[in-house]
Parts: C-alpha cells; structure tokens; sequence
C-alpha cells in the first residue's frame, strides 16, 4: 500500500511540479495532499519549523528547496531546525537548485533544448548556479522559441526569461525522468533514497 | 516585431506626480504600490494622450473630463505651474516619435487649458533625429486662439507625424468591472472615448469581423476550459432587439446543460474573457488596472508568464499593469526592468525604476522574486494602526 503524503511544503512552482513527478514514483500518495508553495526561498525557511511542527503533531510531510549557495545542507537545516527533523519530516535540498535535478536527466533536457548531448554538464551537483548553466545552454544553443521562453531580454537583468516558469515546468511534466536523473545528481539521489525510506517508515 | 510601444516617460506636475524623470518602460510594465498611491493616475497619463487624438476629444474635453485644470495638475506645483508630458514610442528598431506637451490655464478669469509647448521629434535607434513640430510657431503668435487645441488632434496639422496620433489613438485601458458590463447596454454617461470600465466589450467583440471573432472566442474557450471546466461553447450572439451578448452552455447535473449570457456569469469568468479578448486585440499600449481582482491566486501567479505568450504570439502589443497581488509578482520571469515602484514622497508621490534602484537589482539579480523584494517595499509604515482601527 501506498503511503500517503499529507503536506508538500515547496520552495517555488517549479518545486511542487518536481513533487508532483517524483513523490508518486516512490510509492508516495499525494493525492490527499496540500501543497504549499512559498513562491520564494526566505519564506520556505521562515516556515520550516512549522512544518516540522505538523509532522511532530502526525502528519506526514515533505518539503523540497535549494540549498542555493549555502557551503553545507546540514549546516543550514540545522539552523534553521536545531532540534532536528522529525520522524515523518522528510526535508531535502537540491544542490544547488533544483535545476540541476533536471539538467541531470541530460538526453532529455538536451531535446528539450534542442541541444547536442554533449554540451549538457557531467555533474550538475557541482555547478555554481544551474539555473544560469541552463539560460547560458538555451541562449547559445537553443532555438528562437526556447530562447524568448527561457533568456532574459537584452538589457535586463534578471536570472531567466519572461516564459521560463512554464516552460520548465512542462519539461518536468512531460518530459523528466527522475531515476535516470539520479544517476547524475548525487544530491537527488539521495532525495530519493530518503522519500523511499519515509514510503516504508 | 514591429509592434510599437511606449519606451520613456516624463512628467512634471502631473496629478500627484510632480517630477518623474525619463522613466525606461520595456514591453511589460507592473507597477506596484500601496493604495492611493497614484497607480491609476500614471495609468492616465498614457489614456490622456489617447484622449488627445480621439474624435470629440483633444486638449480642452481631455482636461474637463478629468475635473479641470486643478484636477489635473499636482498639488503640489509651485512657481512652475505647467503640467508637462513626454513620451518616446517607438518599435523595436528604435523608430518612432518624442511628444512633448507642456499645457497649463490659459489665465485665472479662463480656465481652459491652452497649449505653453508642443514638441515632436523623429526618433531613430531611440535618438531624436529632426524636429517635426515646434510650438508656440509664428501662426500661434498671430493667432494665440489656436493654443487652445494640440497638433497631435488636428488631422490637417499633424500630417508628418499621424502615425504617432494613430498609435496613441489604439492605447487601450481596461479596469473591467462586471456590474457594469452586466447591465443592459443602455449607452451610460462615460468618459470620452473608450469606455474605462469594459461596458464596450461586448460592442468591440461585436464590430470585430466574424472570422477574427471567432477563432479570438475559440481561444478564450480553450483557456475557460481550462479555470471554469463547467462552461462550454462560448459564443457571441444577439438578442431579440439586436443588443450583443456573450453566451455558453453551463454543463450541470442534468446533463444537457443551461444556457446562459454573461448576466449569469461570475465576475471572475467575466474579467477573465474580458483580459483574454484585448490581449489578443492587435492594437497599441494596453492598460490593465489590477488585473487579479476576482481571479484564483494560482491563475494570478501564471499572468505574468501568459502576457509574454501572448506578446510573442504576432505583433503582441504592451502591457503596463497595475498591481497589488503577491501571487502576479511571483513569478522568476519577472526583470527588475519591468517593475516599478509607486512611493509616498514629501510632496506627493514617487515613481522607483527597478532598472534605477541598486538594491532592488541586486537582491533580484540575486534570484529572489518581485514579491518578495518589491511587495515587502510598498507596505505601508504604519499599517499596524489598522490592526487597531474601530471598524
């Protein structure tokens, strides 16, 4: 029997279509599930104890963001909840976004891209920023769409294009593959590993 | 794309701004700010210049309309009382016009406005090449009546320069408020014009030529199907006395489903067909005045995104919204170049370029979102008291 999930605490959009993919893979029900999105990194962490706080009262909980550029996941948790995660508080950390979860499925996201293969990172756990790694892929190798979708607009500063949201998040619905992922992305890996133990917790 | 657009503004003493310097606007626009701040009055100032050029419209109705000279002007201009208006609008090769328009009452005993400068310049890569209209002229001092009227509203003056009239003759502003759109069509008393608040919809659907309307209306099923799953066939059609209505079917427990017009519509569905139906009208500078009233917050958190599909869809016209929702501004997409700040300032209000304002750069470039640094900013400091308010 499935386990069920009841609360998904997630750092942004693209978070919570991770979660959506990747939870009911791992035997994880979330069809009864609230999904709560922070829609922003200082309030999933200003929220965590919270959260924590649900699964000490019973819940189930899982919660996904970036460990952005933080030197150590343990460190940062552990701040933020020194008393350390509950039983039924599952908590993990893309290293150092999440972005880097889904360049790890390299063939798809290359197609994605329209991109040769092999300009797409070995190991995407050990860029600086994944999320400017995928605008530089789409803006010097991808098609015009993809680019007004995922590239910032000349003169402006912003990290990603004015379609990106939507257009990754399709990527992630249609087109990611968790487990094949993993096999590059240490850190999913091991989000993985833990969602399975708490799936027979 | 050669869609043309507003791309800098500058006022001085307009309603509660006193100076606004050469702001960049790029083909997105959200301002945000708290309430009374001033966001639909910069709004105005774009509905002005199309108040301009209308037909029954020009410099004298513009002003009147607003409540006059004292309305218009901020209060808190002092020697220099002129209201003052400069926009470049060009296309994405930097062709286009600079207007600028400096008006104020003609004297305390006439308290129409006359025209104290006009200006036009060509513009090309954004520069200002030749000078097309320079006023007050020669013909103006032999005969001041004609200060009472704007080049930019005469047909026979504006000659060189009727494109730029043509493109601010299509800024279109829409603060859609369904109570009105659902009553009957009764012609209103209304500003000049376009109608501000949506009530011509219906007849802009109607006057749009059957094909166009009905591949615009199979588009805005397609998104209904998606929010409001229940309504079906949405279609344009006249009643017995030949007034327009929008119609769908409404799927119910029995089955066959109810017909019903937008009278029955929720204010939502009818915001919603109403944003859906002008961003796919090819025309000029569209205006939204808060754009997520009666919309769910997770169809809120996806406009930003969809205005740029639509944009990048043909010839997708500009966008400057006005905005309190959290939700609108949390998505990454949004640029710093795309935001600006409404503040209180010690004489009225000020505007804040995120394209200005080093720390609103910095902490976006940074990765957090317009909510999250921008929203933060437009609290009011002393909103605490209304937690304290007798209602």
């Amino acid at each position: 029997m499935k386990k069920s999930v009841d609360f998904v605490w997630l750092e942004g959009e693209l978070e919570a279509a991770v979660a959506r993919k990747l939870l009911p893979e791992l035997s994880l029900d979330i069809s009864n599930a609230a999904f709560g999105v922070a829609k922003g990194n200082s309030r999933f962490w200003q929220e965590i104890s919270r959260r924590n706080a649900s699964a000490k009262a019973g819940l189930t909980v899982v919660a996904l963001g970036d460990l952005e550029q933080e030197p150590c996941a343990g460190q940062l948790i552990a701040r933020h909840l020194p008393r350390g995660c509950d039983n039924k508080f599952v908590l993990r950390l893309a290293v150092r976004m999440l972005e880097s979860w889904l360049l790890a499925d390299s063939e798809k996201m290359a197609a994605f891209l329209h991109i040769p293969l092999s300009k797409l990172p070995i190991d995407p756990d050990n860029l600086k920023h994944p999320k400017h790694e995928l605008v530089r892929l789409a803006q010097q190798h991808g098609t015009k769409a993809i680019r007004q979708d995922l590239v910032p607009e000349q003169g402006h500063s912003g990290i990603v294009g004015k379609g990106y949201r939507p257009r990754i998040e399709e990527f992630i619905q249609s087109h990611w593959r968790p487990r094949v992922a993993a096999k590059r992305s240490p850190s999913l890996r091991r989000a993985i590993l833990a969602l399975e133990a708490l799936s027979k917790r | 794309m050669d869609t043309m657009r507003f791309t800098r503004l500058s006022l001085k003493n307009w309603r509660n701004f006193k100076a606004v310097e050469d702001l960049p606007l790029c083909r997105r626009a959200f301002i945000v700010g708290p309430n009374a701040i001033g966001k639909s009055n910069l709004l105005d100032v774009f509905r002005f210049l199309r108040d301009l050029t209308l037909e029954g419209g020009g410099l004298s109705k513009a002003v009147e309309s607003r409540g006059g000279m004292a309305a218009v002007r901020s209060l808190h201009a002092r020697q220099k009382t002129d209201v003052m208006i400069r926009v470049d609008a060009t296309n994405d090769a930097g062709m286009g016009w600079r207007y600028v328009l400096s008006f104020n009452r003609q004297d305390n005993k006439h308290p129409r406005p006359q025209v104290i400068e006009e200006k036009v310049w060509a513009l090309n890569g954004g520069e200002p090449t030749n000078c097309l209209l320079d006023r007050p002229d020669k013909h103006d001092k032999q005969d001041p009546e004609r200060l009472s009227q704007t080049a930019l509203q005469q047909t026979t003056a504006n000659q060189e320069f009727r494109g730029l009239a043509e493109f601010l003759r299509t800024v279109t502003y829409i603060h859609l408020v369904p109570q009105l759109l659902r009553e009957e069509q009764a012609p209103l008393p209304t500003r000049l014009g376009t109608d501000p608040f949506g009530r011509d919809l219906l007849d802009r659907i109607r006057s749009t030529p059957p094909r166009f309307q009905k591949a615009r209306l199979s588009r805005i099923q397609k998104v209904l199907k998606i929010v409001a799953p229940q309504l079906e066939e949405l279609a344009f059609e006249l009643d017995d006395v030949g007034r327009p209505h929008l119609a769908a079917k409404f799927k119910h427990w029995r089955g066959q489903g109810a017909r019903q017009r937008e009278t029955q519509f929720s204010d939502g569905t009818l915001r919603l067909i109403g944003l859906l139906w002008t961003m796919q009208e090819k025309a000029g500078p569209l205006l939204l005045e808060e754009p997520e009233l009666s919309l769910h917050s997770g169809i809120v958190s996806k406009l930003a995104p969809f205005i740029h599909r639509a944009q990048m869809a043909a010839d997708g016209r500009q966008v400057i919204l006005s905005t309190h929702a959290e939700d609108l501004l949390s998505d990454p997409g949004i640029s710093p170049e795309e935001v600006f700040l409404l503040q209180p300032a010690i004489e009225g209000s000020e505007i804040i370029a995120g394209a200005h304002h080093n720390q609103i750069q910095k902490l976006m470039s940074s990765g957090l979102l317009a909510s999250e640094v921008v929203v933060p900013m437009t609290t009011m400091s002393q909103l605490d008291l209304f937690d304290r308010a007798q209602p």
